[in-house]
Order: structure tokens, then C-alpha cells, then sequence
């Protein structure tokens, strides 16, 4: 009786995992220059652990279908941390676009297109320190088992 | 529905982050949350998905500004006592530290070496130096300790030598350094920071020295006029009765150190007495009383008054004697 419980259990879990389709991960990295026995510069990146005003920080966001269908309409979205200052997008997959939002979310356009509005009403053009958001948007479905990242950079204030 | 409300929380805290500024950075300890969003369809039908919530905490910079405020060297004599220059200290690092202080007085590239005293905060926060109300500083006893941004003022103290003349510059350094340590910038202090966190060594490495100076300046010299009067009345007495001269003298000397320069004596001649034409005289030399090429004159530069110009009176010098003589009417 016992054993026909666990036997249950796991198949429907795995009917969950075949369901999770799309799973994200998201890995917050510096980079560190060091001088090597040979005099070079070699820069390294680390886990963003513990950081001090100034530094800048590379937002990794790996994506992965694990389902058995290709999802569509893919749209990966991450909000510009709290105390950050988006610097640039590092990685975009092949057919995503980019956009940026400087409104929180409400609307994502280019950069260059983007406005804000200040507490006197007046209208200019949004700055990176205004942006709220980095946003890609697949062209392309994503196959059962293909994999990929999105990363931008930030700067800590 | 749980997931909307986090989505839309998601949502509220990056709106903060663009209204948020801190002059001195974001502050130790604060934790920076990262979490990505997904949204795809498959086969029709709409999901959304979360990342893991990435963390990094802020460590605690160590880093400060030291600058000297006085507009100019400080004007000094030579002997003065206990001198103070003002140095402002900030904290532009995240965290609260303290700082030591350190003064030097024996620079090169200066006229004399100020004698180094000692170091006083200022206490009362009116950024002067009060003697007796802002306290001694003792290094390790009374180490300022200042808030992320937070300033002071602190004064450092010299003696001028009585060696000193005047015009010389006398350079003194005042250094102010973390307490939670200073090294090659970057260099990680692991948990000497606020409330245990990491410290990180700042730009100028945890401590600065800022140079302020002292010119010794003559003392105003001053110039004292004496003035006394001699009667000499037609019957052979000293009576002030009509007909009768007097003859001032003006004695004028030098006090103070120094020099004082165009000195210029006018005087009055008195009402109901008349002058007596070719009396003014400097040191016994007779001036014409026209105002013309020599340095005095009657009437000429000043309406009813003598006036002679005596040019420099050095203290120690010869003192300078103006007479001239008037007849009562």
C-alpha cells in the first residue's frame, strides 16, 4: 500500500515537470582584473557576492526549454535593481529584440524613444538612470531542449 | 493570484530604485535583489515563470575627504601661540567609521617649520576654533567618528617660532585615516565594517593628508602724536591773553613692529588764534606754507589746519617733530 502511494506521487511530479516547460535562472557576476606572472591583465568574473558603490555588475539570465513543445511569444523581463543604473544590454540570443522601459513596466519601446515626464510637468528624453526595466522579445519559438542566455549590465550608486 | 501580487511587488521596488539617490552611494549593507520574468505561450496558451532572486549585499567603502579651509595662509606673528588652521573632514564612504588624526609640521619647501601643538575638534560645531570650549584631541581616546556623508571640522594647532620674520611661510599637514583600515584600494577588510560586514579599501586608500600655512605678517604698526603747547604772552609770562604765541609741537613716533608708511599729520589751528606765517617746520626745517613741492603746508591741503606729510615712520626710527606757532587774537 505504502509503496503504491510513492509510485503515485512520482508520476505526478513528473507530470509537473513535463509542464514547467521553461525554467530561468539568473546569476549576478563582476569582473576582476588581475596582473598575471606575465605581466597581462586578465580579467576574470566572479559571483557578485558583495559589492561597493561604483561597481558594475553583469545580470546572467539563463533560459532553458525543458518541455516537449516549443514555447512561443517568449519574453524575458527583468527589472533594473533597486540602487542600479542599467549601463548596457551584454547578450541578446539571435532574433530577440531589446527594449527599454523608464516608466515602470507600463511601456517598452528603444531607448531613444523613451520620455519622462518631471514633477513640473515638463517632457524629456529618459536617461539610463530613469530606465526600470530591460525586456527581450523572441522572434523565434524556443524547441524542446534549446537553451540560451540574456545578460545586461548595471551599476551600483 | 499569488503570482500577480509578486509580479507587481517585483514591479514597486524597481520605480525605487530610480527615485532613490545617495550622495555617498548606496549604503553598507544593503541587499540588491535581481529576479527575471518569463512569459511564453505554448501551444495557445499563456505562462509565466520566475528566476531564482539573486542577492548581493553592498560592503562598506572606506573612503574620506580632508580639505584644508582656510581662504589664505593664516596671517601669523612671530611668538604667536597655539595657531589653529581649519580642516574639514567628510566621510565618502557607505558606513559610519572613525578616524584618526595625525599632524606634521617639519615640511620641506616652506621658510620655517612651524612647532607643531596638537589637534582640536570643534566641539560646538560653530567651525572657529574656541580656546577652552573645543575639546583636545587624543588620538585613540576621542577619534572623530562620522555617518556615511556626515562632516567636521577639526583645527590643527602650531606655535610660530619667534625666529620668524615678516613674509616667511610656514607649511603644516594635518592626516586623517580609517580606523577600519587603509591599504591598496580595493583591498577587502573582511567583516572590520559596519555591523560586521565586509569593508572595502576606497580610492585614495583609507587616508588622506591636506596641507594648510601660516605668513608671518607684520603687526600693524601704529603711530602715536603727541602734542604739546608752549604760551608766551607779550609781557614776558605764559598767560593766554590776546597777542600772546603759542607754539605746538607735534611729536610723532612708531609703535607696534614694523613699518607704517605715508604717514600724513594734519592739525587744526585753533579758532580765535591766527597762524604765523613761515612757522611750520618738520624737525627744525622750515616748510613754505604754500601747498607746493615740499611736504607741508598751511591752509592749502586742508582748509584752517597744517598739514604735513611725513612719509615712512620705522619703529625704533628717529621720531618726527612738526612745530608752528599762533597768535591768539
Amino acid at each position: 500500500m505504502k509503496r503504491a502511494i510513492t509510485i503515485t506521487v512520482c508520476a505526478l511530479l513528473l507530470a509537473g515537470a513535463a509542464y514547467a516547460d521553461v525554467e530561468l535562472n539568473t546569476v549576478a557576476l563582476t569582473e576582476i582584473t588581475t596582473t598575471n606572472e606575465a605581466g597581462q591583465e586578465v580579467t576574470n568574473r566572479v559571483e557578485a557576492g558583495k559589492v561597493v558603490p561604483g561597481d558594475e555588475v553583469i545580470y546572467t539570465i539563463t533560459f532553458a526549454n525543458h518541455g516537449t513543445e516549443p514555447a512561443a511569444d517568449v519574453v524575458i523581463t527583468n527589472p533594473i535593481p533597486e540602487h542600479m543604473v542599467f549601463t548596457k544590454v551584454e547578450e541578446s540570443p539571435r532574433g530577440a529584440k531589446v527594449s527599454i522601459s523608464a516608466d515602470g513596466g507600463s511601456r517598452y519601446d528603444a531607448p531613444r524613444n523613451l520620455t519622462v515626464t518631471d514633477a513640473k510637468g515638463q517632457t524629456r528624453p529618459a536617461k539610463a538612470s530613469d530606465f526600470t526595466h530591460v525586456r527581450w522579445t523572441f522572434q523565434n519559438p524556443l524547441e524542446p531542449g534549446a537553451e540560451g542566455s540574456v545578460s545586461f549590465r548595471a551599476q551600483l550608486q | 493570484m499569488r503570482l500577480v501580487s509578486r509580479l507587481f511587488l517585483v514591479a514597486a521596488f524597481s520605480l525605487l530604485a530610480v527615485t532613490c539617490a545617495f550622495a555617498g552611494g548606496t549604503p553598507a549593507g544593503t541587499d540588491i535583489t535581481s529576479q527575471a520574468t518569463i512569459n511564453y505561450t505554448i501551444t495557445g496558451t499563456g505562462h509565466t515563470g520566475l528566476s531564482n532572486v539573486v542577492t548581493t549585499s553592498v560592503a562598506e567603502v572606506l573612503d574620506l575627504s580632508l580639505v584644508w579651509q582656510d581662504a589664505a595662509a593664516v596671517a601669523v606673528q612671530p611668538g604667536a601661540v597655539g595657531q589653529a588652521l581649519s580642516f574639514r573632514l567628510t566621510n565618502t564612504g557607505n558606513g559610519s567609521d572613525a578616524f584618526n588624526l595625525a599632524g606634521q609640521s617639519t615640511l620641506a619647501g616652506d621658510d620655517f617649520d612651524p612647532i607643531l601643538r596638537n589637534i582640536h575638534l570643534d566641539t560646538n560645531g560653530n567651525g572657529r576654533f574656541d580656546p577652552g570650549i573645543d575639546e583636545l584631541y587624543i588620538p585613540g581616546g576621542n577619534d572623530p567618528v562620522l555617518a556615511a556623508d556626515a562632516f567636521t571640522l577639526l583645527f590643527l594647532l602650531n606655535d610660530i617660532p619667534p625666529s620668524t620674520t615678516v613674509n616667511q611661510l610656514g607649511a603644516s599637514t594635518l592626516s586623517a585615516a580609517s580606523n577600519t583600515g587603509v591599504g591598496v584600494p580595493g583591498t577587502v577588510i573582511s567583516g572590520a565594517g559596519e555591523n560586521g560586514l565586509d569593508a572595502v579599501v576606497g580610492a585614495n586608500g583609507g587616508r588622506l593628508d591636506s596641507q594648510g600655512s601660516y605668513r608671518i605678517m607684520a603687526l600693524s604698526a601704529q603711530v602715536a602724536i603727541l602734542k604739546s603747547a608752549v604760551v608766551a604772552d607779550p609781557f614776558g609770562g605764559s598767560q593766554p591773553v590776546a597777542g600772546a604765541t603759542i607754539t605746538y609741537q607735534l611729536s610723532v613716533i612708531a609703535t607696534g613692529t614694523g613699518t607704517t608708511n605715508d604717514v600724513v599729520v594734519s592739525d587744526a589751528i585753533p579758532l580765535n588764534t591766527t597762524y604765523n606765517p613761515g612757522t611750520l617746520m618738520l624737525n627744525g626745517t622750515p616748510f613754505t606754507d604754500a601747498l607746493d613741492g615740499d611736504s607741508g603746508d598751511v591752509g592749502g591741503t586742508t582748509t584752517g589746519a597744517i598739514t604735513v606729510d611725513i612719509g615712512d615712520v620705522a619703529v625704533g626710527g628717529p621720531g618726527q617733530t612738526i612745530t608752528f606757532t599762533v597768535t591768539i587774537d
